[in-house]
Order: structure tokens, then C-alpha cells, then sequence
């Protein structure tokens, strides 16, 4: 009883509430703003938090980061233009689903999945932060190998058409992935002797180039041959609220399963640190693609698409934070700045955390449920706000998603040369899709390449004196990870040789 | 006809000032905001300290101080990009660990070095420590010497090509045969010796919450001078092999700032170190403060870097 009063008279005052929920409701903003993203968002609103007491503060930031991470699946179904790379899944069939005039329903399912992940995460931060994070602290760097391995084969399940463009693409990334600093000895790879590359490619800036202001200049192409052919350049696009935008029971069965899983994988994936709510909302989409009977629907304006991608994306959150307050290890980008938070207000993430500051905690974990209340709340009554910006007039809406783009590359790329990038993928995001070579594999290539060599370096080195059966946790994974290529060399074999070759050359 | 008038007032109102400008400007400084570059990520050690001294030297200097985080190899991006080149007008100042300054633009082969900047101070020291796994099977750093004898090829990982050559010095004065685990990221500290990947590892100070919580124990110091703050009594690698790791914070400028602004902004320096605030943020991420006047910190950092260019030359 006494813990509810607590949790009820810290969390649940006014003054808290308020600061919640202005904390969703301007996550939620910058999130909907193609090209930012929640750790622009958290990074910028620190300093807003000097002022108020710690339970609030970090509540606002805590809004931020989830409301960031919801708002997101905004501009990435309507206009294509995911502000991170984690919601890259989410446009794949959230935008065709826009097309065909049921963006406010992909919206619905968006934030409902979000929703639901991120509740859920979040009593197993409450609960089980001990037990798991000393689960998470037995995965070593030989585990971590394993685990980077079979998570680069869902490459093959998310290349789309063309396995070898696929996987071309994702070499791409890889090696652009590797300038920088080598890690053992410190040689340059690939920096022409800049010094603003020493720490790699800047993946934001990056990321928002190849996505955004891609996806932006083919719009805008579409835009002039339509108008050119006599037709009026309007928006192809239309939002319509009736009787197909809305969501049934039928539609919440379909993606039951779905956001289960999503949560599942966010949060497992989430507690791992490093890795990050990209790969968990990858993996849960390219998963759910593969588990599906109809895998072909997918990219085309399947609603369980959206559901997988959201789920885990929002899970990974709440679940990044175990280690962080079990054990002080930021298991993210967000859960870092969050750490930052804490200190400012005079609290050390880590083990002492929770016995030192019981009151602290309990208010900390009331405000983060009721975040997640807030941010469907917030979300399903500003959706109606937010999804205005498809009647923006595209000249408008061009220059307002380059002018964003611009400032999101500036603040998280390191200056102006982060606007460079970001101008030099613009270009080559707009050829991979021209092309047809997918961006997504890119992407994913140079986030876990890094990663990968890394974790594999340092196994070799661990690894010299022990036995193989040491590592069970590893075999598990590389077994499962040889039974997904073979199942992908088998439907690829099967593809080729079958006798879908001729439609396919067909189409 | 107004607007030629301004002009002919303001035409010898700017000469005058432009002709008093390089006495004028020392007395009145700061007239407008400071600039205080942090060449690392917001959030991490060297950034919260620097996050703790402005608004304390805001009060004394009464202009705002704000701080720019340029994260980037080890710091070398932000010094190069936006201290070296900005004017040494004292609105432009930096606030990072000496190891941005000193050890990393060599192991970089960058141009530069203390001498290369004016040193206002140093205001805080790292920890430095060779620490490991509480579950390991040694808890003093003579039971490890021990232990590395009879199991050749120990892990060391190393976070940072920085701690490699302090390793390798150690280990051969030990006559130990090691292998280093090469890391990233002061993060993996904790979790890689507790997951058993690496024996022992050298840590800049994060190790200390971890200390108290039983996770790990510290083995050695690598403080050139001095007990650790948390665990006074550990042996020090100076005094058995006169091998250290010293690593402050430190604030410092472009080269050729004027006496009269490097004075004020030392005054500003010491006296936000004494801040009730400053000493908090400190107490809070347990690092000592540590503070050296310009002229002491300036002949510390240069004969740190005199002897760490011998080290590393060899």
C-alpha cells in the first residue's frame, strides 16, 4: 500500500503530469518532423530540465524519448520520410497504405503498436531489471559475435526483389562503414587524412540524406513529369476518415501476434547494449515477413508490417534502460543521454540507484507508465493535427522536409559537415532508388559491419584456450543462423528455377 | 538624410574604439557570451564537469558560458576544428581531459600539443586504475601477478590505444606474457570483465560506482602522485615501476590569449572550482577536484607531454 502512495504522490501530481505530458506532446512533434529524430529531440530539451525537480525531469525526457519514437511512424507513413533509421520498416508499407487513402488507419495501428511495446517493456524494466540484466551481463563478446551474425542474415530477408542488389547495397554499407579509425591499432581506413572522419560517417546525417531528402527529390520528380503531362500537381495522396480508415476487431486480431512479437524482439533485443531500436525493429519486421503465409504483401501496405516495426521500436526503449539502472551500462544512444539526465540531477544510474533513491525509482516508474498512457492519448487526438501535413502544398512541404534535414544533419553529424553528408547521400539514396537497390540493407550493413568486426576481432582473441562447448549460447545462434540461409539458398533456388521465372522477368 | 547623420557620428565613435580597442578589450572582458568547446559527446564525464563549471563561471564573469559538444577520436576532432583555429580573444576556451591534448594527437600523428594552446588550468583529476572482475580468482594486484605467471596470455582489454603501451610497459616489467582484447567505448568496461572476456582492464575512472557495488576491485593505481580518491590503499605503478597514467581535466585556449583575459578567466576558473555546485557535480561522478593555476598546469601538461613523447617514440 505505502508503494502506491508513493508511486500516486510522486507521479501522479499536476505538476508531473503536465511535464509528461508536454514531454510526449513535443517528442511527439519533432518526431512527426521528417529528418528529426528522438536523440536530436532529447539532446536539445537537457538543458529545459535544469530547472525542475528530479521525478519530472526525467519524466520530460522520458516523454521525449518515447513520444519522439511514436511520432517517427508519422512522416514515415505519410510521406515516406522516416526520421530514423528504426522507422525505415515502418514506411515500407505504411507509405503504400497512405497511397491508397488509409494513412490514418496505418497511423491508428502505428500507435497503437507503439503503445502496447512500450507498456509492456516497461513493466519488464519495473519488475525484472535485476534478474535480466545480469542475464544481459553473461553475453559476452563471443555471444555478441554470434548474435550480430544471425541478426546480418535478416539482410537476405529484407533485400526485396533482387538478392544480389540486395546484397550489393549491403556491402556498400559495410565498407563505407569502415572509415575511420581502425580499432586495434588505430590506422586510418579510408579518411583521405580528414580529421572529421576519424570516428566514421555520421549515421544520422547519413541516414536522413539516403531516406528524407531522397525520397524527397523523387517526389518532386513524380511532381514535375505529373504536371508536365497536363495534369495539376496535386497530392496523388487523400485522407480520408471514413469506414476503410477504420480500425475493427478483425484488424486488432490480425496484429495481436504481431505486436507480441514486435515487443518481444524490441525488448530482448533492447537489453542487449548496443545494438538498438534499428535492428529490433528490423528484425521484428523481417521476421514477421518470413513467419507470414503471404510474404509477398508485405512492402505493399500490410498493416502487420507497420505493427512489427512499431512494436519493437517502442520496446526497445523502456528495455535499453535495464542495464542502465541495473548496472550503469547505457544500453542505447537515448539511454545515454537519459544517463546524463540523472547526473545533472544529482542521481548515478547504475546499481546503488535503487536503494539509495527508492522514492526517486518508484516516481520514475509511475511517470514512465504514465507515458505510455499519455502518449496514445496524445497520439490518437493529435493524429488528426499531424496528418494535415499531407494537404501541405508539395512546394511547401519540399522546402520545410530540405530545411529540417538540413538542421537535424547540422546538429547530430558534427557542423556543417554533417550537411555535406547528408547532401552526398541525398544523391545516393535517390540512385539505390532509382535503381531499385535497396536502401534498407544498406543501412542495416553499416550499423551492424562496425559492430561485427569488432565483436569478432575480440572473440578471436578470447576465444584462444578455450573450448567450443564453452560458448552454448553461441552455438544456439549459429545453428539457427545456418538453418535461415539455407532456407533462404532453398526458396532462392526454388525461385530460380521455377516457374516463376517468367513473371518475374515479366514484371 | 538621418541615416548620413548616424554615419557621421559613428564614423569616429568606431575609430575611437578601434584606436583603445587592445587596451579597452582586457578590461572590459568578457563583454559578450564565452564559448566553452567540449570535444566529446553531452553525457559523458568531461562534459558533466564542464556542464558544472559554467554556470559558476557565468556568475563571476557575468557573461554566459556556453557549451559546444564536438565529440570525435578521442577529442582531437573538437581541439583541431574549433580551439586551434578560433581567435585567442578568450571567447573561445575548451574544457576536455588531457588526453585529447597530449597522448592522442601523438598515437594520431597530429601537430599538435599543450604548447600548441594557453593553458588556463585544471580543474579535476581521473582515476586511472587497472581494475577487474570481483568474481575473479585474485583480489590484490600481487595475487594477479601471481596468477598472470602461471596463466600466460592474460586479457587485458584495452579501451583506447592510449592504455596499450601502459600495458605492454607494465607487463614487461612484470615479465608477463599478455594478449590485449581491443574495446570501444568506456561503457564495455563493466560489463566485459564481468562477463569474464577479459581479466583485467585499465579504466579512466568510471569503475568507481561498480567498486562500491562489489562488481569489481581496483588492483593497481596508475596516479603519477597521490592515493585514489575510493581505494587509498591499492599499490601504485609509479612507486613499483614508475609507470603512470595521469589524465586531468583541463581548460585551456588557443595560443597567444593576453595575459590580462588568461588572468580572468583563471580567476573565474579557481574560484567556480570552490562552487558549492561545481563540488557537488564532482562528489556526484566521484572524481576529485583537482586545480592547478595556468603557470602549473602549463609546466605539468608539457612535461607530460616531453616524457610521453620519449615513451612512445621507443
Amino acid at each position: 500500500m505505502d508503494t502506491i502512495a508513493v508511486v500516486v504522490g510522486q507521479s501522479f501530481t499536476l505538476y508531473n503530469v503536465l511535464f509528461v505530458a508536454a514531454g510526449i506532446f513535443l517528442g511527439y512533434v519533432v518526431g512527426a518532423i521528417p529528418g528529426l529524430g528522438k536523440v536530436t529531440a532529447a539532446a536539445i530539451a537537457i538543458p529545459l530540465t535544469y530547472a525542475m525537480n528530479p521525478v519530472s525531469a526525467i519524466g520530460f525526457l522520458v516523454g521525449i524519448a518515447k513520444g519522439s519514437t511514436a511520432g517517427n511512424a508519422v512522416s514515415a507513413i505519410l510521406i515516406n520520410t522516416p526520421g530514423e533509421p528504426s522507422s525505415v520498416p515502418t514506411a515500407m508499407d505504411g507509405y503504400p497504405l497512405a497511397r491508397q487513402g488509409k494513412g490514418v488507419k496505418a497511423m491508428k495501428i502505428a500507435i497503437i503498436a507503439s503503445t502496447i511495446g512500450d507498456f509492456c517493456a516497461t513493466w519488464l524494466l519495473i519488475f525484472l531489471t535485476a534478474p535480466l540484466a545480469n542475464v544481459a551481463v553473461q553475453i559476452g563478446k563471443v555471444e555478441l559475435a554470434a548474435i550480430l551474425i544471425f541478426a546480418m542474415t535478416f539482410i537476405a530477408a529484407l533485400s526485396g526483389k533482387s538478392l544480389s542488389k540486395g546484397l550489393i547495397s549491403g556491402m556498400i554499407g559495410i565498407i563505407l562503414a569502415s572509415v575511420g579509425l581502425e580499432i586495434e591499432t588505430g590506422t586510418q581506413r579510408l579518411t583521405f587524412g580528414s580529421l572529421l572522419v576519424f570516428d566514421g560517417l555520421p549515421l544520422i546525417a547519413m541516414a536522413i540524406g539516403i531516406v528524407a531528402v531522397a525520397e524527397m527529390v523523387l517526389q518532386f520528380e513524380e511532381q514535375m513529369s505529373l504536371r508536365k503531362g497536363g495534369e495539376p500537381g496535386q497530392k496523388s495522396l487523400d485522407l480520408k476518415t471514413g469506414e476503410e480508415n477504420r480500425v475493427t476487431g478483425k484488424d486488432l486480431a490480425t496484429v495481436a501476434p504481431t505486436i507480441a512479437r514486435g515487443t518481444v524482439v524490441g525488448g530482448g533485443i533492447g537489453l542487449l547494449p548496443g545494438l538498438g531500436a534499428a535492428i529490433a525493429s528490423f528484425a521484428s519486421y523481417g521476421l514477421t515477413r518470413r513467419l507470414s503465409k503471404d510474404p509477398d504483401s508485405f512492402g505493399k501496405g500490410n498493416i502487420k508490417g507497420i505493427a512489427a516495426a512499431e512494436s519493437a521500436d517502442n520496446a526497445v526503449i523502456p528495455s535499453s534502460l535495464i542495464t542502465l539502472f541495473a548496472l550503469g551500462i547505457p544500453g542505447s544512444v537515448i539511454a545515454a543521454i537519459l544517463a546524463a539526465g540523472f547526473t545533472m540531477h544529482g542521481i548515478i544510474p547504475g546499481p546503488l540507484m535503487m536503494r539509495e533513491n527508492p522514492e526517486f525509482m518508484l516516481g520514475l516508474f509511475g511517470s514512465m507508465l504514465l507515458a505510455s498512457v499519455l502518449m496514445l492519448l496524445i497520439g490518437w487526438i493529435g493524429m488528426r493535427l499531424f496528418a494535415r501535413v499531407i494537404t501541405i502544398p508539395f512546394t511547401f512541404l519540399f522546402s520545410g522536409v530540405i530545411f529540417f534535414s538540413v538542421v537535424g544533419a547540422y546538429l547530430q553529424g558534427g557542423g556543417v559537415f554533417g550537411v555535406y553528408i547528408l547532401v552526398v547521400f541525398g544523391i545516393v539514396g535517390y540512385f539505390l532508388k532509382r535503381f531499385d537497390f535497396s536502401f534498407v540493407t544498406f543501412i542495416i550493413g553499416f550499423i551492424i559491419g562496425p559492430q561485427l568486426e569488432l565483436a569478432v576481432r575480440q572473440s578471436l582473441i578470447i576465444v584462444q584456450g578455450t573450448s567450443v562447448w564453452d560458448y552454448p549460447v553461441a552455438i544456439v545462434f549459429g545453428i539457427i543462423t545456418l538453418g535461415v540461409i539455407l532456407r533462404v539458398t532453398w526458396s532462392t533456388v526454388k525461385r530460380i528455377t521455377g516457374p516463376t521465372l517468367s513473371e518475374e522477368l515479366d514484371s | 538624410m538621418a541615416m548620413l547623420k548616424t554615419l557621421r557620428l559613428a564614423v569616429p565613435a568606431a575609430l575611437t574604439v578601434a584606436l583603445f580597442a587592445s587596451g579597452a578589450a582586457a578590461q572590459d572582458y568578457p563583454d559578450r557570451p564565452i564559448t566553452l568547446v567540449v570535444p566529446t559527446a553531452a553525457g559523458g564525464g568531461v562534459d558533466t564537469q564542464a556542464r558544472a563549471l559554467a554556470p559558476a563561471m557565468e556568475e563571476i564573469l557575468g557573461q554566459p558560458v556556453q557549451v559546444v559538444n564536438r565529440g570525435g577520436a578521442g577529442g582531437t576532432v573538437g581541439i583541431q576544428s574549433l580551439v586551434l583555429p578560433a581567435d585567442p580573444d578568450g571567447y573561445t576556451i575548451a574544457a576536455s581531459a588531457s588526453v585529447s591534448l597530449i597522448e592522442n594527437p601523438i598515437l594520431q600523428g597530429l601537430a599538435y600539443g599543450p604548447e600548441d594552446l594557453t593553458i588556463i588550468g585544471t580543474t579535476g583529476q581521473f582515476q586511472v586504475a587497472i581494475v577487474a572482475s570481483a568474481d575473479a580468482p585474485y583480489d590484490t594486484w600481487e595475487d594477479f601477478v601471481a596468477y598472470a605467471r602461471e596463466n600466460p596470455n592474460t586479457r587485458w582489454y584495452a579501451l583506447g590505444q592510449v592504455t596499450v603501451p601502459i600495458m605492454n610497459a607494465i607487463a614487461e616489467a612484470e615479465g608477463l606474457e599478455i594478449a590485449i582484447v581491443p574495446g570501444q567505448g568506456g561503457a564495455t568496461l563493466a560489463p566485459t570483465l564481468i562477463a569474464g572476456d577479459a581479466d583485467v582492464s585499465i579504466s579512466g575512472g568510471i569503475h568507481t560506482p561498480f567498486v562500491e557495488s562489489g562488481d569489481l576491485v581496483v588492483l593497481l593505481s596508475l596516479l603519477s602522485t597521490g592515493d585514489l580518491m575510493a581505494t587509498p590503499d591499492v599499490p601504485s605503478a609509479q612507486e613499483l615501476y614508475g609507470i603512470s597514467m595521469e589524465n586531468n581535466l583541463v581548460i585551456s585556449g588557443p595560443a597567444g590569449m593576453s595575459d590580462d583575459v588568461v588572468a580572468a578567466l583563471e580567476a573565474a576558473v579557481h574560484t567556480a572550482t570552490e562552487s558549492e555546485r561545481f563540488i557537488e557535480t564532482m562528489d556526484t561522478i566521484q572524481f576529485p577536484v583537482a586545480y592547478r593555476s595556468s603557470a602549473d598546469a602549463t609546466q605539468f601538461l608539457n612535461d607530460q607531454a616531453d616524457s610521453t613523447r620519449a615513451v612512445l617514440a621507443e
